[in-house]
């Protein structure tokens, strides 16, 4: 038979598989060590204590028996040992014996088997008769010459009793520790397993695309709860990812069907149209499909910078000359539209970056400015570009229209247009990839509403050689 | 005769480009793959080589470029790729490329390019004169100085820059994207077409009113201004 069928081990094996099983059981382990460090050192204490004082009693009364000997000779030894015997103070215990190597008992209360014991001055347990008992008592033996020995010591018994109770209430305690430990680790694995399982719940309906599903909150604050919330908060985040990929998917979808619907029909009727027309058609043909290039560049240049590319090429760069060649780029454009720039850059706003790509996001800014930020009365745009502690920032602010303020946070969102600006041409790709490109150089961006228009600021590390 | 080398796996992209290049001036010899490619790039000088990027059995044309021009071999080449624009552009370019043409494409920038590099190419040495006249307009490449029947016009650089680069170029046609590239040497494209309000500003200085201007808008397409005459 396996151990993993067995009756008892079966369900230990599969327990053991648990790591909050294991871990109780470990936490049991070092309290069951603790235990028994305590408890062997109060074995120590007390048996040692009492073995000590049987010590001390056989060594005190053998000197003072020796001594009686010495000044009194053998009578007055007898007569001691006699006074003694028969004083009543632990008489049940004491051991007093002069006696004859073969046997013969001249004084005292027990009788030991001289033969066969070590005759040695230190104290030693030996097996003692008395009456009709016999036990072991500890004794000091001294040899007094001419196969005559003292033997005092105590009775044992005490001592063994206190020794076999200790082991006995150890045992018990060891066992109730092992045994409360084991169903202390099951339980614990049960509450664990049951705390996991409503974790695992959530993952398992995450795995299979449900993002919805959230685990039930409840009021602990324990690690498992805290785990909860934050899985609860990942799966919310997931589900907003999912809802903007699919809103980015079908804006794609809607924005490249579109011209492509429109150069199909095109192409369908040039076919039918007389020869004379068929150029004009194709014209457009070719604008629909020049418009779709142009959106396609854009998604990919916004993906690409999305997953980090081009970030290897970065290189000191002083914002104030990228932005000003690419206002002097513009200029004509400003020049024809009567825009009246206001200008503020201060030198020195020096960032690593590319400066393609962060004159990429000042023309996307530009190109916003004159599609949405011109109004009759005000042509005016003003730029500032300033250090701040350790950043360059630049501003921009119109006169325009502004935009709505629910607009405000998601103006960088893909595929994101203000409704009031639909009838315009555009796709909301332009703020998306100015935001790309900032956070590709570890800035920041933000709009404000400057009442009237709209300003923006990008934030971009300073460069410090 | 200019003799073009195309390596191109996608038959119809090579039969596009071969076909509609003008027989009168570019022979055309299409490979499909890598190694027949290095091969054919060694075997002749060529005028001019287009490149793929991602060639049969997963080589990359940039490995291609790579070998020849570890040989010394300074063929002009232009890489054609459809691969992304932000970081594949700067790594032809360091990999030796001269020119980086992202798909798609039509014939006319394609063309405009291959003539560019040519030309590019086969003018290496100096102009005989820093003065070129064009019509009874004067620019003096070196004192930067533009006059019109003996009148100095006052240009702005990047409007003397980008008369400079027309002048260059005169006699072919350039592409909108090869303006922004070369005059203002950045990479983006605006929504609105601002090569053509700078062109337009341009053309107000040096033309003379009621007259023809000097440059042309070859529609659909670019620019061109007629061959100038050294003087």
């Amino acid at each position: 038979m396996t151990t993993a069928t067995h009756p008892v081990l079966g369900p230990l094996h599969r327990a053991w598989k648990s790591s909050s099983f294991r871990l109780a059981l470990c936490f049991s382990a070092v309290v069951v060590s603790i235990l028994v460090g305590t408890l062997s050192v109060y074995y120590v204490e007390i048996v040692g204590t009492v073995s000590q004082r049987l010590d001390d009693y056989a060594l005190r009364n053998s000197k003072r028996l020796l001594s009686a000997y010495a000044q009194q000779g053998e009578a007055g030894l007898v007569e001691e040992i006699q006074r003694l015997v028969s004083d009543g103070i632990d008489s049940q215990d004491e051991i007093f014996i002069y006696q004859h190597l073969d046997g013969a008992v001249w004084a005292g209360n027990a009788t030991i088997d001289l033969v066969h014991a070590p005759r040695v001055a230190a104290l030693q347990d030996l097996p003692v008769e008395q009456e009709a008992r016999s036990f072991n008592g500890r004794l000091k033996i001294d040899d007094l010459g001419q196969q005559r020995f003292l033997i005092v010591g105590s009775d044992l018994q005490a001592l063994t009793d206190i020794q076999h109770r200790y082991m006995k209430a150890t045992a018990l305690a060891l066992g109730l520790a092992v045994g409360l430990s084991l169903l202390g680790a099951m339980v614990f694995r049960r509450l664990m397993d049951k705390r996991a399982a409503e974790v695992r719940q959530a993952i398992r309906q995450a795995g299979q695309g449900n993002l919805h599903f959230r685990i039930p909150m409840n009021r602990k604050s324990d690690e498992f709860s805290l785990l909860e919330q934050d899985i609860n908060q990942m799966l919310e985040q997931l589900e907003q990812l999912v809802r903007g990929i699919r809103h980015v998917s079908h804006m794609v979808a809607h924005n490249l069907r579109t011209p492509l619907n429109r150069a199909l029909h095109r192409v369908q009727a040039a076919k039918l149209a007389p020869e004379s027309l068929r150029p004009a058609l194709l014209d457009q043909v070719q604008e629909e499909l020049d418009h779709l290039q142009r959106l396609f560049s854009k998604m990919l240049l916004l993906a690409e910078v999305e997953a980090g590319v081009g970030q290897h090429n970065f290189e000191p760069l002083d914002l104030q000359q990228v932005l000003q060649e690419v206002l002097e780029y513009y200029e004509p454009l400003f020049s024809d539209r009567q825009v009246e720039l206001q200008l503020a850059l201060e030198p020195g706003g020096w960032v690593l970056g590319d400066s393609h790509l962060l004159a990429n996001a000042m023309s996307n800014l530009l190109d916003n400015f004159l599609k949405y930020g011109l109004s009759a009365e005000q042509r005016c745009l003003e730029v500032h570009l300033q250090r701040q502690g350790h950043e360059v920032q630049l501003r921009l602010r119109d006169h325009g229209a502004g935009v709505a303020p629910a607009m405000l946070e998601r103006l960088s969102e893909h595929f994101v247009r203000d409704p009031q600006h639909q009838q315009q041409p555009g796709h909301g790709l332009g703020l998306a990839s100015v935001k790309a490109i900032v956070r590709l150089h570890q800035g920041r961006i933000g709009w404000r509403l400057a009442q009237p228009g709209l300003e923006t600021w990008v934030r971009l590390p300073l460069h410090q050689p | 005769m200019k003799h073009i080398l195309l390596i191109e796996d996608d038959a119809a992209i090579a039969e596009y480009i071969s076909s509609n290049l003008c027989p009168a001036t570019y022979q055309v010899v299409h490979v499909t793959e890598a190694n027949s490619g290095l091969q054919h790039a060694l075997s002749r000088a060529w005028d001019c080589i287009l490149l793929d990027r991602m060639l049969p059995m997963g080589v990359d044309g940039l490995d291609v470029l790579k070998a020849l021009r570890a040989v010394a071999n300074t063929t002009p080449t232009m890489v054609v790729s459809a691969l992304g624009q932000t970081d594949e552009r700067v790594r032809c370019l360091k990999a030796g490329a001269d020119d980086y043409l992202p798909k798609p494409f039509i014939m006319e920038e394609l063309e405009a390019r291959i003539e560019a590099l040519v030309r590019r190419t086969a003018t290496s040495t100096p102009p005989a004169s820093h003065v070129l006249q064009l019509g009874d307009l004067q620019v003096d490449l070196i004192a930067h100085a533009v006059f019109r029947a003996g009148e100095r016009i006052a240009l702005n650089p990047r409007e003397f820059k980008l008369l400079g680069y027309l002048l260059k170029n005169a006699g072919q046609t350039v592409t909108r994207t090869m303006v922004l590239e070369n005059v203002w040497a950045y990479d983006f494209q605006p929504e609105t077409n601002i090569i053509d309000v700078h062109i337009s500003h341009l053309r107000q200085k040096i033309d003379v009113g009621g007259g023809p201007s000097l440059i042309r808008t070859v529609r659909g397409m670019g620019y061109r201004i007629d061959v100038p005459v050294a003087m």
